[in-house]
């Protein structure tokens, strides 16, 4: 599980925007564009073309 | 979806993983002058929190990590998770919790502005496939008055690539590089990565070229197979070499190495850019 307060200082590199963690700690999603970030092996991986876009 | 063997250099690809490991103590020796220049050339300060990117396996991210302390941290950021993964092993065994990674396109940083007192990149900035996007990103990131500080390899008519892939070029033809936006000798021209800081929004921009210790602490033939695996942009070179004509290549390279042997160390220095700018 990746440090709470490491992960506020992550935002959407698309929009800028801050992230909510989801799947218990297994991705980010951004509240805007609603991009998931997936996070392995404590290394979130923030590429645009890795995400995948939450329908909800 | 993943970038193809065509469309980008594959930097985690599995050789080159193989290759970074097998190799590490010796090339991270070989490199260490470089990286130790870099650091005295940034000036980080205890407490800082730096960006690094393009981190690769750590080797000045892990250097500062050590530098700033635990009131500091360094965010290393890099295309290749499997690079990351080798770098936060490095961190673990020197019990720096300091060192976090994040995989990430310079191009689209995942942080807000403001966010660092400094940032580094070495051996990096020629990659950037948009050179003006990704220093645009680094400026807004830093905070006001908070530096970049770059070191990219000048020419590529220099001891260690002359006497490696230079030889490979006479024997299979061609350019030495396929695309110039993947040249690791983009800005070996002085004033080239200058003129990119200030394109960018940079101030108070500075470069120098110098010449750092290189020096392989092994044999040519050591440093060869390394420079062959690790060298990514020189990929579509060593594919048109012709299978038959590999051995007469290995030896003129052999050849052109020795000439900088000194004990038991290949001594080819490298000849390096290094520039800053500062965001306004």
């Amino acid at each position: 599980m990746i440090d709470k307060e490491l992960l506020e200082i992550l935002v959407c590199p698309v929009c800028k925007k801050p992230l909510e963690l989801k799947d218990e700690g297994q991705s980010l999603k951004c509240g805007e564009c609603r991009r998931v970030y997936p996070i392995r092996d404590n290394i979130p991986i923030m590429l645009v073309d890795e995400a995948r876009i939450d329908p909800t | 979806m993943m970038p193809t063997e065509d469309s980008k250099p594959q930097w985690g690809a599995s050789y080159r993983l193989i290759a970074a490991e097998k190799w590490k103590a010796k090339s991270a020796a070989m490199g260490r002058a470089a990286t130790e220049a870099l650091v005295e050339y940034a000036g980080p300060q205890p407490g800082m929190n730096i960006l690094d990117l393009a981190t690769g396996t750590g080797e000045l991210g892990i250097s500062l990590a050590g530098i700033v302390g635990p009131e500091g941290r360094v965010t290393a950021v890099d295309l290749s998770a499997e690079l990351l993964e080798i770098a936060l092993q490095r961190a673990r065994q020197r019990e720096l919790s300091n060192f976090i990674a994040r995989q990430a396109d310079a191009e689209a940083l995942p942080f807000p502005e403001n966010s660092f007192d400094l940032a580094t990149c070495r051996f990096g900035v020629m990659f950037f496939v948009d050179t003006n996007k990704a220093l645009k990103e680094v400026r807004r990131v830093l905070r006001p008055e908070a530096r970049a500080c770059f070191l990219a390899w000048g020419p590529f008519e220099q001891p260690y690539w002359s006497s490696s892939m230079g030889v490979v070029v006479k024997h299979a033809g061609g350019p030495a590089i396929a695309a110039a936006s993947e040249s690791p000798f983009k800005f070996a021209a002085a004033g080239t990565l200058s003129t990119a800081l200030r394109e960018s929004g940079f101030v108070d921009v500075k470069e120098e070229t110098r010449t750092v210790c290189w020096s392989w602490p092994g044999s040519v033939e050591e440093v060869w197979e390394y420079l062959q695996s690790v060298s990514v942009p020189f990929r579509p070179l060593l594919g048109r070499v012709p299978s038959d004509k590999w051995d007469e290549v290995n030896a003129d390279v052999y050849a052109a190495m020795r000439k900088y042997c000194r004990g038991e160390a290949v001594d080819f220095g490298a000849v390096v850019v290094l520039a800053s700018g500062k965001k306004p």
